[in-house]
């Protein structure tokens, strides 16, 4: 008897375990799971709080925007929730249409309700990504339409549309878990651990677990009501660069994120790397504050800023950048609408410079050149090694340079408080439009003034800064944007040195991979290779 | 009494202590004599980078193609001055505060001393990286920051010793005779403090060098394109797929900080053996 149970038990073990291969096996191959590598930038995938890097990447893929961009692109806004939109003529009201097709995960119908209630959440929850409503209100004209207006004209309003901190969530879902758009929600709105457990949007992935240091992971939506999405499952993974690098070479990832391009190189064959261009625009700038120091004086004299404009050796800072990595021709990144072609780029002059300099007077007064110093560096770019390149070509000009690299916490209220009597520094944008430029660096706006560049200091760039903030015109915008840089070039306190490159490093079975400065990638835009 | 180089415990008959003296010997010949050993300018770029070690650049060169063998002589020059200036300045600071301390006792006493296990209290490093950062980073700074961090040593050691020798007679006498404090403390107990407090001094050289290092490392220190070896460590170690960058500064570091050590210890068994033996047991 006893012997005639174990044979049993033993047939049906045998016959357990073949049934699992056989049935698990196929079904494994066909499962494709997409794994992404990257150093978490993180805090959770409720839009409404959520600004940070990966929370963006994943936020992509879970909530869909109104409208939204394709490829690495960040200037053409192409069709998402909304089929079709227009914008009245001085720039003030947007007018979306939402598509009749659109579902949610749980297979209702997106609403201009659901619209307004995600948009005046993200407003009124008072997180990070609240400060791109400022200025903004939303209401629903009819039920498949949404209006949002602005007191003064912000043709940047169809760019802050396409953040992912604008993505729209299933109202109901939220408000049974606790959600709230009410002006008060900071305090009333409870869905923050619900977004942490699963997703309430409309995008072709769902939020199946949510680990804040470990790895997030996306499960197909089964019901997306756009083209399906390539994998059955994504997971994110929070994982160092070092160990990103080597997880790439082994083949053992199938998409790293964070890599330098000095990191990028050597990789071997059984990767992509698909080279974009970063965001940021490495810029070193001289005070225009006359009086603030002995070194200022001159600074703010436009032979100095002549001097080296034309004195600085930009092959070398490029080539220093790595492979993609490009001068800036101007303060407008390449992906914006706009943006200087290589040719309006300045090429280093040094006979030209020395003559400039030789005019500035500036000859034995010591100037000082504040950065983030204590291993300061945005896409592998060291802030000190800039630093060390600019110092060589300043000296050899005649300048007496001083560099003064601090810890972030030091060196950056220096920067803003317009303390500094030259800087090495870099922008990103707040939001993804021409304007934050124009926005930020003209005489007696922001950045414009760490330079102690006040308003009045330049009148027709000024103008052009207006002119640029009401146009609507696609084409007259992106003229204007243009003509604003050449003339920034010509008199403007900073000098543009560099765009460095955004990488992503795909294993050779991934394709669609496409650096994007808003989102990393977009991962609905990853399929199998067959 | 023996000479100092004929008795048992001389630094001579010690041969870690004359691998460090050689050491040292070689690191001050490279400081001193660096523009001709050096093969090229530490400062000028081109328009490579990260060339492995080879014949052209036996150190290979960093990610501005500066050859690091040449900024690792240049960098003797900053490291070794100034951690024995470092060394000089805390000692001096710290031996005056000991000295008041220990010689007049009482409330002054304890409140010098509350003072430095306040200064003990705190991780070295971190404090000297405050200081360095409300001071502004450069290496005079860290000069400063440093030496304010490394004082309370000193203090200790003085404050003791003077406790100990106050109570001879002859301090008595001179005391009885109508000498000042100032006169007292200068010429009946200074004696007493040298031998310790060289021993010591030359002990703190290289962890002074270490924390110099430390604090360039960190960008409190030496400012760029300065060739320093804490810089250029901290260089390598985010290029650490190409580990010439940082291994060789690493080793200067390394060797100097350890031939210190060395010196230390054998000038403490010849100098001082009751600190040697106390520290022994």
């Amino acid at each position: 008897m006893k012997t005639s149970l174990k044979r049993v038990m033993g047939v049906v073990f045998a016959i357990a375990l073949v049934s699992t291969v056989t049935v698990s096996g196929p079904v494994n191959a066909a499962a494709k799971t997409l794994t992404v590598e990257t150093v978490f930038q993180l805090t959770s995938t409720d839009p409404a709080r959520s600004f940070e890097g990966t929370g963006n990447m994943i936020n992509r893929a879970l909530y869909e925007t109104l409208i939204t961009y394709k490829g690495g692109d960040a200037s053409t806004p192409v069709p998402g929730l909304a089929s079709k939109w227009t914008v009245n003529a001085n720039a003030t009201e947007f007018t979306f249409m939402l598509n009749p097709k659109a579902k949610f995960s749980d297979g209702s119908k997106v609403t201009s309700a659901d619209v307004v209630f995600s948009l005046n959440r993200l407003k009124n929850v008072k997180g990070n990504p609240s400060s791109l409503m400022n200025g903004i209100t939303v209401s629903a004209k009819d039920e498949m339409t949404v209006v949002l207006k602005t007191e003064t004209p912000q043709p940047q309003v169809l760019a802050i549309a396409t953040s992912p901190s604008l993505g729209i969530v299933n109202s109901k879902v939220v408000k049974a878990n606790g959600g709230s758009d009410a002006a008060d929600a900071k305090d009333t709105d409870k869905a923050l651990e619900f977004m942490k457990s699963a997703s309430a949007g409309s995008g072709p992935y769902v939020l199946k677990s949510f680990n804040l240091t470990t790895e997030v992971v996306l499960e197909r939506n089964k019901k997306y009501w756009g083209a399906a999405a390539g994998y059955d499952q994504i997971v994110v993974r929070n994982v160092p660069v070092n160990v990103q690098r080597l997880n790439a070479i082994k083949g053992s990832s199938s998409l790293a994120v964070d890599l330098s391009p000095d990191q990028a190189d050597g990789l071997g064959n059984k990767v992509n790397v698909i080279r974009g261009q970063g965001r940021a625009i490495f810029f070193i700038y001289l005070s225009q504050n006359k009086t603030f120091s002995a070194a200022t004086a001159f600074t703010s004299n436009a032979k100095c800023l002549e001097a080296v404009r034309y004195g600085i050796n930009y092959k070398k800072i490029v080539r220093y950048a790595g492979e993609g990595a490009i001068q800036a021709a101007g303060l407008i990144p390449t992906m914006f609408s706009g943006s200087l072609g290589q040719k309006d780029a300045i090429k280093q002059d040094t006979s030209r410079a020395k003559e400039a300099f030789d005019a500035c007077g500036i000859k034995d007064t010591p100037v000082k050149i504040g950065f983030w110093g204590d291993g300061g560096a945005v896409n592998g770019i060291f802030f000190a090694s800039v630093a060390a390149m600019i110092d060589e070509d300043l000296r050899a000009l005649g300048f007496k340079p001083k560099l003064e690299g601090a810890p972030l916490a030091v060196s950056l209220p220096l920067y803003r408080e317009n303390k500094e009597e030259m800087g090495v520094w870099l922008w990103n944008p707040d939001w993804p439009d021409s304007t934050n430029y124009t926005e930020s660096f003209s005489p007696g706006t922001k950045v414009g003034l760490r330079a102690g560049w006040v308003k009045g200091a330049d009148p027709v760039i000024e103008e052009l800064q207006a002119r640029a903030s009401t146009e609507t015109n696609p084409k007259k915008r992106a003229a204007l944007f243009r003509d604003w840089q050449r003339e920034m070039n010509k008199r403007g306190p900073f000098v543009t040195l560099l765009q460095p490159a955004a990488i992503l490093v795909s294993n050779k079975n991934v394709k669609g991979a496409a650096p994007h400065i808003i989102w990393t990638v977009n991962l609905h835009e990853l399929k199998p290779t067959a | 009494m023996a000479s100092r180089f004929g008795n048992s415990n001389s630094i001579w008959r010690q041969p870690l202590a004359v691998v460090g003296i050689i050491i040292i010997l070689f690191w001050v010949f490279a400081a001193i004599f660096a523009p001709l050993i050096s093969p090229y300018d530490p400062l000028s770029q081109d328009s490579d980078k990260f060339l492995m070690p080879g014949s052209l650049h036996w150190m290979g060169t960093d990610e501005l193609n500066r050859d690091i063998f040449s900024r690792v002589i240049y960098g003797a020059r900053i490291s070794l001055p100034y951690s024995i200036l470092l060394v000089v300045l805390s000692a001096f600071l710290g031996s005056i505060i000991g000295g008041i301390s220990g010689y007049f006792g009482g409330r002054v006493d304890a409140i010098i001393m509350r003072l430095t296990d306040m200064f003990f209290a705190f991780p070295a490093i971190v404090l000297a990286m405050a200081v360095a950062a409300a001071l502004g980073p450069e290496i005079r700074n860290a000069v400063i920051a440093i030496t304010i961090v490394s004082w309370p040593v000193y203090a200790r050691l003085v404050r003791g010793l003077i406790l100990n020798a106050k109570q001879n007679d002859y301090v008595t006498a001179s005391s009885l005779l109508g000498s000042s404090s100032l006169r007292t403390l200068v010429v009946d107990l200074r004696p007493n403090l040298a031998g310790p407090v060289f021993v010591l001094a030359s002990l703190e050289v290289g962890n002074a060098l270490l924390l110099l290092s430390g604090l360039s490392f960190l960008g409190l220190g030496a400012q760029p394109p300065a060739a320093e070896w804490g810089s250029m460590v901290s260089m390598g170690a985010v290029n650490f797929d190409r580990w010439w960058v940082g291994l060789f500064p690493g080793l200067a570091i390394l060797s100097a900080v350890l031939a210190f050590n060395f010196i230390g210890d054998a000038l403490r068994d010849a100098l001082d053996p009751r600190t040697a033996k106390a520290l022994r047991d």
